[in-house]
């Protein structure tokens, strides 16, 4: 005889069993009152719940739902980093070009394909990476506010993290910002830095430096892969800083500038 | 990044169903709809961590358990009166509205009743008609813990809907 538990009469009335044990469940219900009237009392309160909340399903949905959906996805964070500027990672970079203020001059203007061939050896295909990083880059500097991070994954396994730093102007009076980019990809991560300007609508990296690759087993201090860079002399003056002084004219934009910038897409 | 369009396409499908769980969870349509839109923001920036050959509602009734649990659970205290907004819809029989907004309350502050383990259970079934099955691959919990749960919770909300309420205030 089939035992008509509370669970079972539950599911009974949910049409949650299967046919035989169904078919028990009526039999045994034919002789037993109280358990009938258990499985009416689940049936009634199931189809009160339903009705009380079904009609909702029938409204339109609210135009700010609609717009959440529908909006670009600007990355937003739960917890706002502080920027690292210098310090934090030991960074190389070629010294050909970092470490003299004139080689500064020639790069700013230069495309970012140029840069990306020279000065970006990864372990990725650069010129791939690239073109998609392009639209990325793009859209992470067009809506994100510096400090917080734009998070995106451009292929299975692989992320990329930008988080805007600096927000300032160019003597070609462009808005510029520097960025922190982070690739990671299994268990690895790559920093790089860089600036990017816009020009007729579209950030395009100027000037990129590519970090350490890390690896969680030996920290931040050990550097895989040395041979592609050459340490500068002085690395540490001779930081990022220094050029976005030379590129910069006035100051900084402060947080409220940016976002009302961000708002009005730039203009 | 380019969310994929069919993506959202499927969002924007699910979206009454999201507002009918929410609804059921917070009581009252401002809330749902505020939570309903915490949770589409929050889909579209993890979108990465969801599996395409997945459920998708699952994923989104997941995501707004979580932020009801973390956000709504905290700032209000249990038990208290559900407040009737003004956002209802009009009906044109004004008479039938307002019953139908009594149901809502009545039912809405019974379920407040419940623990929320309880409550999820029963939204996830008899609110939005999964099997038990599913509701178990929602909440990643064995089947046998959805039946108890969800006939604790349907015992009580029995026992307290069937006593006549208070009189509204």
């Amino acid at each position: 005889m089939i035992q008509l538990d509370e669970e079972t009469l539950m599911a009974y009335a949910d049409n949650q069993l299967s046919s035989e044990r169904m078919a028990e469940v009526e039999a045994a219900l034919v002789n037993d009152a109280q358990a009938r009237a258990t499985v009416r009392m689940f049936q009634e309160s199931a189809a009160m719940v339903r009705e009380t909340f079904d009609p909702i399903l029938r409204e339109p949905v609210p135009e700010r739902l609609l717009a959440a959906v529908q909006a670009p996805v600007a990355g937003k964070v739960q917890a706002i980093r502080p920027a690292r500027r210098g310090g934090g990672i030991t960074r190389f970079f070629p010294q050909t070009v970092w470490a003299q203020a004139a080689a500064v001059a020639l790069l700013v203007g230069v495309g970012a394909g140029y840069l990306s061939a020279q000065w970006w050896r990864t372990p990725f295909d650069p010129t791939r990476q690239l073109a998609a990083a392009d639209l990325l880059l793009h859209e992470a500097l067009e809506t994100t506010a510096s400090g917080a991070t734009f998070v995106s994954q451009q292929q299975p396994g692989v992320e990329r993290d930008i988080m805007p730093l600096l927000t300032f102007r160019d003597a070609h009076n462009r808005y510029c910002r520097e960025f922190e980019s982070t690739f990671k990809q299994a268990d690895r991560s790559r920093v790089q830095y860089g600036v990017a300007c816009r020009e007729d609508g579209i950030w395009q990296a100027q000037a990129l430096m590519a970090g350490p690759l890390i690896a969680p087993t030996l920290g931040d201090e050990v550097m895989s892969d040395h041979s592609q860079y050459a340490p500068a002399a002085g690395s540490e003056a001779a930081g990022f800083d220094a050029i976005i002084r030379q590129l910069m004219v006035g100051e900084p934009l402060k947080p409220d500038e940016e976002a009302a910038l961000i708002i009005r897409e730039w203009r | 990044m380019a969310v994929a369009e069919d993506v959202r396409q499927q969002l924007i499908a699910l979206l009454p169903r999201l507002r009918r769980f929410a609804l059921s969870l917070t009581g009252t349509h401002a809330d749902a709809d505020d939570l309903v839109q915490a949770a589409c923001e929050r889909a579209l920036t993890r979108l990465h961590q969801w599996q395409p050959d997945t459920r998708l509602d699952s994923w989104m009734f997941r995501i707004i358990k979580t932020i009801w649990i973390d956000q709504w659970r905290s700032d209000k205290a249990r038990g208290e009166q559900v407040d009737l907004d003004g956002i209802e819809p009009i009906g044109s029989n004004g008479r039938h509205v307002s019953e139908a907004k009594n149901t809502l309350e009545v039912v809405c502050k019974a379920m407040e009743k419940l623990p929320d383990d309880q409550r999820l259970v029963l939204t996830l079934i008899s609110v939005d008609g999964l099997s038990y099955e599913e509701a178990a691959a929602v909440l990643e919990v064995p089947v046998g813990t959805v039946m108890s749960r969800l006939s604790r919770a349907r015992r009580r909300l029995h026992e307290l809907l069937k006593t006549p309420p208070a009189p509204l205030a």
